[in-house]
């Protein structure tokens, strides 16, 4: 039997770029589970200020959830539809409008039916047929005529109604509708027992085009989620993702928050773009988007904290052995803050789970117990193959990365390794031509470290300064000006922590050029400077190399 | 005129010659001439030295020639003095051309602007400024917008902005989230990202 790491036995990580209903039925992360409890609250209000006997328009909620593509929007609305605690007391109509073209009343309308699970439907056609056994205590005669019950099923000892009921509900019996508005007529509307009848029938969804306009569609939808409440004491609730500026959209929503249909909750789920554009298109809906009731605030779903959270979440769920220890969870949230860290693309929960599923099935393939840094580095590269560690020129290996990495956050060996690295690029340089006279012995001037001279003639002073205290990072700068005497130009390359942008810095002069460097460039330098004394540079390296010697000005 | 100006007259016209200091006293004897003579060395206006037996006085800068003129070791102290005159001048020369080279390049890259000011530190200060003006209920608001309001403190250019926009986004990522869409905005897994909220 194939085995997954953290002796899982699923991968459980979904393999789908957007979510599936079984997958959202987990949720990770603060915020994400803030988001629902703030949805539970926003039902737990409506539900205990409905008078289930006579809703009205003022039981009616909007909820906008506004954030970016591939942040769990989705996931969390299927999560929503599908919580345990909600099914006992809503029905939850499920419309990726995306999907919807085009995108007339009709179309809306059919998808809002389509949204809804089957089972939902299926327990309502139940209590509906239930609910016309019980009609039989007044209305007998026309009771027993509407579910074709007669004298036969009598002697056939067929003596129970709701009998008929599951037969019919099976589809090996009919229901005689002609005398189902005579016995309903006292509890549904008119639009009801329509609906009623497409129910019965299975002709829901077909029926659709009977309706002819807007505000059919809308007595429509208020008609189910009074059926809803009345026959299974649910509220209903409309998820409409992928909300858009497109008029037919908009239109219908509008039209649906001016109805407000009671007992229903209507969930919006868009984009903060999409939410910019229907302000510019129609400031109508744009002002009862703002006057939502909830606004379901995902702020910093895509944080480190957040995506690790998510991706921990899945593992711990179906870790049926307890072998996800605390320890293999630090080891892991390591990874990912080095995924995060190193990819700002992959920044996001769609992009994360992407590569933890691929990289769990790359882990098990291998037959690792976990997932280390050479197998998620295999994965990015292999479903990424575009991709490398920002601002690395030497396209250093997410493994390399992580081992130098660890080396360039010490202060007091990290100045010495550049300085190094920097002498070995300068050589490198010199060997193709770039530079020459290169003179790392007897050089003039404190805090100076190499001197040679470019193709131009000029010539160079190169001073390393990488230190965590800017003080002496300062007085280390200042030292080595004073050699601008006797060279043509000063280079010194420095750490992160004197960021200077603008002015001589960023756009250099021909007399002091500060080049700051990011850990990607230091990391790039030691990461060459292994290779350089392993006589591993190669053809691409060469080029690189170059490359990067160019971008800390040397040559 | 005073005394002091009557002697001063009287050893400006000797040259580098000089006068006896006898012969003054010769000729000025209405006043103290010595009194007159301390003063006029005191202001520095004066020099008295000996010459042969006699005490001579000078101005300052006839002395100087005097000087220069008889005695060797002062003739070449004052050439290297003068040597090092000559190469502080060029110096203070090169630094003067160094610094209006700098600033002709600041003016060049930036006209009329503090962009050569800018860093990560003061963007982040006017970009939360900003931020924290924004009116939307939601918190998102274009980067566009942004750069609109930012352009009245730093006069960057439309590239530099969002340099520093990814810069600050990267540095601080716990504190600001961008979002698809918009005109303009920062490159993100091929899309472009045109909106942005603090956390």
């Amino acid at each position: 039997m194939r085995m997954y790491p953290y002796g899982l036995k699923i991968n459980p990580y979904p393999s789908s770029p957007t979510p599936s209903f079984a997958d959202s039925q987990i949720l990770g992360g603060k915020t994400h589970k803030d988001a629902r409890q703030a949805i539970l609250t926003c039902l737990s209000d409506l539900y205990s200020k409905l008078d289930t006997a006579r809703p009205t328009d003022s039981d009616f909620r909007l909820i906008t959830m506004i954030q970016d593509v591939g942040s769990g929007k989705t996931h969390l609305a299927y999560h929503v539809k599908g919580l345990p605690e909600l099914v006992e007391n809503t029905i939850t109509s499920y419309v990726d409008l995306s999907q919807v073209s085009p995108r007339d009343i009709h179309n809306i309308y059919d998808s809002i039916l389509g949204g809804f699970s089957r089972d939902d439907i299926e327990s309502l056609r139940r209590k509906i047929l239930y609910f016309l056994c019980n009609k039989a205590e007044d209305n007998s005669k026309y009771v027993k005529k509407a579910l074709n019950y007669g004298f036969l099923d009598n002697l056939s000892g067929n003596k129970n109604l709701k009998h008929r009921a599951e037969e019919i509900l099976k589809g090996k019996q009919k229901l005689n509708f002609q005398y189902v508005p005579e016995i309903l007529s006292s509890d549904f509307s008119e639009i009801q027992i329509e609906i009623i009848r497409s129910l019965i029938e299975d002709k829901l969804r077909s029926d659709v085009s009977k309706i002819r306009s807007l505000e059919g569609v809308i007595n429509s939808l208020s008609a189910i989620a009074d059926m809803n409440l009345k026959l299974l004491n649910k509220l209903t609730i409309f998820q409409f993702d992928e909300f858009d500026s497109k008029k037919e959209s908009l239109d219908f929503v509008k039209a649906i928050i001016n109805a407000h249909i009671p007992s229903s909750i209507l969930m919006l789920i868009l984009t903060p773009s999409s939410y910019d554009e229907i302000k510019k298109e129609n400031p109508s809906v744009f002002d009862r988007l703002e006057k939502a009731n909830y606004k379901i605030d995902l702020a910093g779903s895509n944080t480190l904290f957040e995506l690790n959270d998510i991706i921990l979440e899945y593992i711990r769920n179906y870790d049926e052995n307890k072998l996800f220890t605390f320890t293999q969870e630090s080891d892991l949230s390591t990874k990912i803050k080095l995924v995060y860290d190193g990819f700002p693309d992959f920044r996001n929960v769609r992009s994360m789970l992407n590569i933890f599923y691929h990289a769990t099935e790359e882990a098990s393939k291998r037959d690792s117990f976990m997932i280390d840094e050479s197998i998620i580095d295999d994965t990015i590269k292999n479903i990424y193959p575009g991709s490398k560690i920002r601002g690395s020129l030497m396209n250093v290996p997410l493994s390399d990365f992580i081992q130098i990495k660890k080396g360039v956050s010490n202060m007091e060996t990290v100045e010495s390794d550049i300085r190094e690295a920097v002498r070995n690029l300068l050589t490198l340089t010199n060997y193709e031509g770039y530079v020459n006279e290169l003179n790392f012995d007897n050089v003039i001037g404190d805090g100076i470290d190499i001197i040679y001279n470019d193709n131009y003639g000029s010539k160079i002073a190169v001073s390393v300064v990488v230190s965590d205290e800017p003080s002496k990072t300062r007085a280390q700068i200042s030292n080595a000006t004073k050699s601008l005497n006797i060279v043509d130009k000063l280079v010194v390359l420095t750490g992160n922590t004197n960021r200077i942008f603008g002015g001589s810095t960023r756009n250099g002069n021909n007399i002091t050029t500060i080049v700051n460097m990011d850990n990607a460039k230091m990391i790039d330098l030691i990461y060459f400077n292994n290779k350089f004394k392993k006589q591993e540079i190669l053809n691409d390296d060469l080029e690189r190399a170059i490359t990067l010697a160019r971008s800390i000005k040397l040559c | 005129m005073s005394s002091e100006e009557l002697v001063l007259e009287k050893i400006l016209s000797t040259g580098s010659y000089g006068i006896k200091k006898s012969d003054l006293k010769k000729e000025f004897i209405s006043f103290d001439l010595d009194q007159t003579l301390e003063n006029l060395v005191n202001n520095g206006k004066v020099c008295v030295d000996k010459k042969g037996s006699a005490y001579y006085c000078w101005t300052s800068e006839r002395y100087l020639k005097h000087l220069n003129n008889v005695d060797p070791k002062f003739r070449i102290l004052v050439e290297r003095i003068k040597l090092i005159e000559r190469k502080l001048d060029n110096h203070s020369n090169s630094v003067r051309d160094a610094i209006n080279n700098l600033i002709e390049l600041l003016k060049a890259d930036n006209p009329g602007s503090q962009n050569g000011l800018v860093n990560l530190d003061n963007f982040k200060i006017e970009f939360d400024t900003v931020l924290s003006r924004s009116n939307t209920s939601i918190g998102w608001i274009e980067l566009g917008q942004v750069r609109s309001e930012l352009s009245e403190k730093f006069e960057l250019s439309k590239s530099d902005f969002y340099e520093l926009v990814e810069q600050l986004v990267n540095a601080y990522h716990n504190e600001y989230e961008l979002s698809t869409g918009g005109n303009e905005g920062v490159i993100l897994r091929g899309l472009l990202h045109g909106f942005v909220r603090g956390i």
